[in-house]
């Protein structure tokens, strides 16, 4: 499962150029996940700098750190979900149709509490992040972990709250129908 | 007022149409706009078949709002993120949402850090309250 990147693309609903995740280097499903991403230059967030800028300018944005982060939470959370489907009633759809991803219900953030960031990272790092499952329930998933370079300490997660929900009911939610 | 063209540092997209407000002192409120619009950076994937706007865009437009007030001072820092101390999302928000982030700063965790506590409303139409779409909690400092 997730052994390359056509596979990883087929669980995350995100595509080009918001995929910010990279490689699966382990996953055990309901438990853990090891997720690699690469920061290359080439990404939308480096375009139209100004010239002459200090190296700190070019920083990979925490911002997208965190996304990245999010993205390696999901993965976890939705192989251990295919996994579990997988096993339970084997590859195949009840008519014996190949079992398809379920993808009428997208991953959101719920809440996140307790990130620190450690020290930046630049093009030509790559960043590994480790996620841990604390609980899963029906649509909800809590996480948590950390993200590591060769440099050190890049970002820890105290708690990260994903959901799912029905597009229908994300068009609709607080909105005069 | 509009914030400046020049881009002085990595970030994923404008994430401020608008700025309001002044910081001084490790201290100050900034009112911030921003319509949810696909043809941002990263939009276009955030879904193929649906634009939802990134919690963490909320991020960037609280960092960038704050460093924008911030740079009236003598010394305007380049402020990054140093942690998320808390981000809730209560709404989701779709493309062509206007949405309104209103920063209440004061001193951050450690020396010359900031606290900036974010509330994001979506304005409705004319009549209709406008609905809270998502709180957070950032801690900010001066990066060089």
């Amino acid at each position: 499962m997730l052994e390359d990147f056509a596979a990883l693309l087929a669980l995350l609903p995100v595509r080009p150029p918001m995929v910010l995740v990279d490689r699966v280097v382990s996953l055990r499903p309901n438990e853990c996940i090891e997720v690699d991403k690469a920061i290359t230059s080439a990404e939308p967030c480096f375009l139209h700098l100004a010239e002459g800028l200090p190296a700190r300018r070019w920083a990979f944005p925490r911002s997208l750190l965190l996304e990245s982060f999010g993205q390696a939470a999901a993965l976890l959370w939705l192989g251990s979900v295919a996994a579990e489907e997988a096993t339970a009633a084997g590859p195949t759809g009840a008519d014996g149709s190949p079992r398809e991803p379920d993808g009428a219900r997208l991953p959101m953030v719920g809440s996140i509490r307790g990130c620190r960031y450690g020290v930046p990272v630049y093009p030509g790092d790559v960043v590994r992040h480790r996620v841990v499952v604390d609980r899963m329930v029906e649509d909800n998933a809590v996480l948590s972990g950390v993200t590591t370079s060769a440099a050190g300490s890049v970002l820890e997660v105290e708690s990260l709250v994903a959901v799912r929900r029905q597009l229908a009911t994300v068009l609709a939610t607080g909105r005069r129908q | 007022m509009t914030p400046p063209a020049d881009r002085t540092y990595a970030r994923p997209l404008d994430a401020c149409d608008t700025v309001a407000g002044r910081i001084a002192n490790r201290a100050g409120q900034v009112v911030a706009e921003k319509t949810v619009a696909v043809t941002d950076p990263y939009l276009s994937g955030h879904f193929p078949t649906l634009t939802l706007y990134p919690a963490v865009f909320l991020l960037e437009g609280v960092r960038q709002s704050v460093e924008y007030a911030a740079r009236d001072e003598a010394q305007a820092p380049f402020l990054d993120i140093i942690g998320v101390v808390s981000l809730r999302v209560l709404q989701p928000m779709l493309e062509g949402d206007r949405l309104v982030l209103t920063t209440v700063v004061g001193p951050g965790p450690d020396e010359e850090s900031l606290r900036a506590r974010c509330t994001v409303t979506r304005v409705e139409l004319e009549g209709d309250p406008d609905v809270v779409t998502a709180r957070l909690t950032v801690d900010l400092a001066p990066a060089g």
